[in-house]
């Protein structure tokens, strides 16, 4: 019931794009509309890989510090100048670090105050989850952010971090090694808070130096951790002084549990894990490092206010963030949010939106005050079609492990088409492989068996004996029984419908007949897990060279999850040094000895010619095959918010909005 | 009258067992569990999560109890008045449903005291007028209303909002009251916004009740009675309110201890529409990702409402109808 109601629901959602705009056809083709709208950058036959001048130079580098610039005085927002004039607050030299971060704002220096309108799944986009480390523009970079340096050993296998002494959490308290030591040791390996330590964990230990420096020690080389704290690392400490008071090693057990009843929460562990995540409760208000701080909920609103402690400020003294409210609203459709971005009602968002949706944002962009920035999603393909080559099936096993299979599935692909009807011509055909700013890419990667060619692909399937034997214009397994192959896909995210439509049909003109089943999220994990799939897709993120180099799971097969289809069994084997799964063929096993190099070596031309050596590998193997790269994605600018960078990377890898420093965005008031 | 109320209560005792069975199956069966459609939102953003973490979680949820224990574990606490606690929300159910509880209950009655101030006076006017111009007009807006679904209409009624009176979409109040105290400025803010729920839910209960209303006095209006009442020269007003309206009335008794329900379901669709405070999107929200406790607590509510309003509706009706009294 629920369900046909969804389904009626949607199809009627339709009718709202056709409703808001006015009931006039749509027109949205590459000629029309490319050039000089979508602010494109210096584009050669629809590459989206954005030149480094997009951005400035500073945001390359470490962030300066202000005695590197000679910044002795700070302002702050007017916001907070009653209450330091009573005393609530400090001064705001003495709220910001011994010497304050500075950042360069893209265009101009900001105005102060306002309030930001989002949407409830972006609330990020303007108060990141910080950590200690950045990602660089384009993704290659590791950078310092609260973090002042670090420090790797000889040997790669001691990390240390060097904190900004008099770096405060939002109540005022330092932060110190403690709050590092403490989630560490009493949060990641708690086995009740954390029942499976994070492979990244594994043996490790961390050690405090002094108040602002610790160390993390592995039990191997770990040269890329860095990659993974400037990805997602905000989650790495917990402030100490507070939530040790909600831990049972410092706390009685007995008397949180008996709270814990109190509140309505199941036990201690979920009454820690509410006090560490503000919003659920709203009782316990967790100091964080973040630009803004939760300070009101209901079931359908967040408001957020400024961090008073935060410690960047602007070159000219100006302590960020410029925005002093964030007003965050719980849209609970995408269709909506659409909707409501169209007409206009909120200030920076793209989270949930669609490549489909960019003609009705264009449609209203001018009418409505706001702009619509296309900023290419960094995905290898926005579709990655996994064949299982460890199906049980010995027939089916032995043909998806036939690389002329996959190469003629490849082949038989037209892509053009495809960018032409989904992407409105914007996006970049290509093979699996990592982004073009990424180190580690090559031109031949991207273009392996990425070119329409069916006559290729039919005599490759007749080579392998694959033949329409009994004349129903469909290929027979090689012993002349029929073939069955079905594609299984969940949808969301990237345009995969319309792209598995179009790929089964092209697959149907050299004779390939696979049939299509969508099947709910639940069902991908439960059927991953017993690798029953024949096919499957997912979009291929992790190809940059934030996540690449430490999650390539695409290439290697070392990760088990819903994700990746392609090799089930082989993964497994390989998660459980070989006690469970099939044991890959030694090609398969060559990956993983390359990314074991790459991981572990500090050589950084080692480490890109191993990366090359994955790389190379999938363009002849097509381990994971591609369709269409680097696709446009919709980010709703509204006019009055300034100093939004017009080019950027828009997917897990970046974070959306974290490599483009959003506290330096401003509301323009009028 | 007090024997059958008593009988009828005992009797709901085994409906109900039944029922929590039933739902605890259905909700059982599709594949996978809470765990899987968590996790699986996860891995669409991008972490990290392998099958050892899945399988350490569902233990720690008790997933993998044999399910009659997990059945046992669940009606032992609604018993004791605790609905269990939500895997999704990480909240305890009671507290979820409490806080939404309120809007719910406001959007409800005010659509529901919408429908009955709008349908009654139509419904009466169109059986006394039939087939005059403005009997032809409320037929076809009846129909119209019948015929839309209500989702629909707040998409539409969204727009119009919006463009003519520049009514932020959705929601129950506009961001500068959102978090506001209470004062008559958010008063009239929330009044601004809660007519197009209302309304909308409020649209195909009313276009029902008119035609019911209407077809139900007719039967009345032509029988001997009151052409009887009339030759005895009783003002018409009068005798339409005092026997045929009563007994039109029927049907509306005996359909209102279904409000009870809808108190909680009330309209999901049109409050995922909408962005509205209340129950219905939690409702489906449990749904879609198998958060074992807060469904099934929501839909065991659901039927206990539905087997108390009936017995209420029951009851109201032999009040008011001597001739259907069990003596």
């Amino acid at each position: 019931m629920i369900e046909v109601r969804a389904g009626c629901l949607l199809a009627l959602m339709a009718s709202l794009s056709l409703l808001a705009c006015g009931g006039e056809e749509r027109h949205f083709t590459a000629s029309e509309e490319s050039a000089p709208a979508v602010r494109a950058p210096a584009e050669q036959e629809g590459a989206r890989d954005i030149p480094r001048d997009a951005w400035p130079e500073a945001w390359f580098h470490a962030p300066s510090k202000a005695s590197e610039i000679g910044l002795t005085s700070f302002k702050q927002s007017p916001l907070l100048d009653a209450q330091v004039a009573a005393g609530e607050l400090p001064p705001v030299a003495q709220r910001l670090p011994d010497d304050p971060i500075v950042v360069t704002p893209i265009d101009e220096i900001g105005r102060y105050g306002g309030t930001a309108r989002l949407f409830w799944a972006g609330e990020q986009l303007l108060n990141v989850p910080e950590g200690t480390l950045r990602p660089g523009p384009q993704l290659q970079l590791a950078l310092p952010n609260f973090a002042e340096r670090y420090e790797y050993s000889k040997d790669s296998k001691t990390l240390t971090i060097f904190l900004r002494p008099g770096h405060k959490w939002s109540d005022g308290h330092p932060v110190t090694a403690d709050d590092f030591v403490f989630w560490f040791d009493h949060v990641q390996m708690n086995k009740s808070l954390t029942p499976v330590v994070s492979p990244r964990f594994k043996g490790s230990r961390i050690e405090k130096n002094d108040e602002h420096s610790f160390s993390y020690h592995f039990p191997q080389a770990m040269p890329l951790f860095i990659m993974h704290l400037a990805h997602n690392s905000s989650h790495l400490s917990l402030p100490a002084h507070f939530m040790r008071r909600y831990h049972p090693s410092f706390t009685d057990q007995a008397q949180l549990e008996r709270e814990a009843e109190e509140l309505g929460l199941q036990d201690w562990r979920t009454y820690f894990q509410a006090v560490s995540n503000t919003r659920d409760l709203l009782v316990f208000f967790k100091p964080v490092q973040t630009a803004y701080m939760v300070v009101d909920k209901t079931s359908t609103r967040i408001r957020l206010r400024r961090n008073p402690y935060y410690p960047k400020v602007d070159p000219e003294g100006n302590q960020l963030p410029y925005i002093d409210f964030l007003e965050v609203q719980k849209v609970d459709s995408a269709e909506i949010m659409a909707a409501k971005a169209s007409t206009g009602q909120v200030d920076f968002a793209g989270r949930q939106f669609k490549t489909s949706d960019i003609p009705l944002f264009k449609r209203f962009e001018k009418e409505n005050d706001y702009s619509v920035y296309l900023w290419p999603r960094p995905y290898g393909s926005d579709v990655a079609l996994m064949v299982n080559m460890t199906h049980p099936d010995d027939k089916l096993r032995s043909i998806f492990q036939d690389v002329r299979f996959r190469r003629a599935l490849s082949l038989a692909i037209n892509r053009d088409e495809i960018n032409n009807i989904a992407y409105y011509g914007q996006a970049v055909p290509r093979q699996l492989t990592v982004v073009e700013s990424s180190r580690y890419f090559e031109p031949e990667f991207a273009s392996a068996y990425a070119e329409h060619d069916p006559q290729r692909a039919m005599a490759l399937l007749d080579e392998m004996g694959m033949i329409d034997r009994d004349g129903d214009g469909r290929r027979d397994h090689t012993d002349g029984s029929s073939l069955e192959i079905t594609l299984e896909y969940t949808i969301g995210e990237t345009p995969k419908q319309i792209t598995v439509d179009l790929v089964t049909a092209h697959w149907r003109e050299v004779g390939l007949h696979i049939n299509l089943k969508q099947i709910s999220g639940a069902l991908q994990g439960i059927r991953t897990k017993g690798g029953h799939m024949n096919m499957s897709i997912w979009h291929a993120d992790r190809n940059t060279d934030i996540l690449f180099p430490i999650e390539p799971f695409w290439y290697v097969p070392m990760h088990t999850g819903q994700e990746v289809t392609q090799w089930p069994e082989w993964a497994r084997w390989y998660r459980s040094d070989g006690a469970r799964g099939m044991e890959p063929p030694p090609e398969v096993k060559q990956l993983i000895a390359w990314w074991e190099v790459l991981r572990r070596t500090a050589d950084v031309e080692e480490r890109i010619r191993m990366g090359k050596n994955i790389l190379r590998s999938q363009s002849e193997n097509l381990w994971v095959l591609g369709v269409i790269g680097q696709g446009p994605h919709p980010v709703i600018v509204s006019d009055r918010l300034r100093n939004v960078p017009t080019d950027g990377y828009w997917g897990w890898d970046s974070r959306w909005s974290w490599p483009y420093y959003p506290e330096t965005w401003y509301l323009q008031q009028d | 009258m007090l024997n059958y109320i008593i009988r009828r209560v005992l009797l709901m005792i085994p409906t109900l067992v039944a029922i929590s069975v039933l739902i605890f199956i259905i909700i059982q069966l599709p594949p996978g569990d809470i765990i899987t459609s968590r996790l699986q939102e996860l891995q669409a953003e991008g972490q990290d999560i392998s099958e050892e973490q899945i399988e350490a979680l569902r233990a720690r949820y008790n997933l993998n109890d044999p399910l009659h224990i997990q059945y046992f574990k669940w009606i032992g606490g609604i018993l004791v008045g605790n609905m269990g606690y939500s895997v999704m929300y990480g909240q305890s159910v009671n507290n979820l449903i409490w806080e939404r509880l309120g809007f719910t209950l406001l959007i409800t009655f005010s659509a529901t005291l919408l429908t009955w101030l709008i349908a009654f006076p139509v419904g009466v006017y169109s059986a006394l007028r039939q087939y005059s111009v403005l009997d032809y007009a409320a037929t076809l807006m009846a129909f119209v209303g019948l015929a839309t679904p209500n989702f629909l209409l707040a998409l539409v009624l969204m727009y119009l909002g919006y463009e003519w009176f520049g009514i932020a979409v959705g929601g129950l109040f506009s961001p500068e009251y959102a978090s506001a105290d209470w004062s008559m400025g958010k008063l009239g803010d929330l009044l601004a916004h809660l007519w197009i729920p209302a309304v909308v839910i409020g649209m195909g209960g009313t276009a029902g009740m008119v035609r019911i209303m209407r077809a139900n006095l007719l039967d009345e209006l032509g029988k001997p009675y009151v052409t009887t009442a009339l030759a005895k020269g009783l003002h018409p007003i009068r005798l339409v309110i005092k026997y045929p309206l009563r007994i039109a009335l029927n049907p509306f008794i005996s359909t209102v201890g279904w409000m009870l329900p809808h108190l909680i379901s009330g309209a999901a669709i049109i409050a995922v529409v909408l962005s509205l405070p209340t129950t219905g999107p939690l409702l489906l929200d449990s749904l879609k990702n198998q958060d074992m406790y807060l469904a099934g607590s929501f839909l065991l509510m659901l039927s206990a409402l539905t087997v108390i309003g009936t017995l209420l509706s029951d009851i109201l009706l032999a009040i008011t109808d001597p001739r259907i009294r069990y003596e």
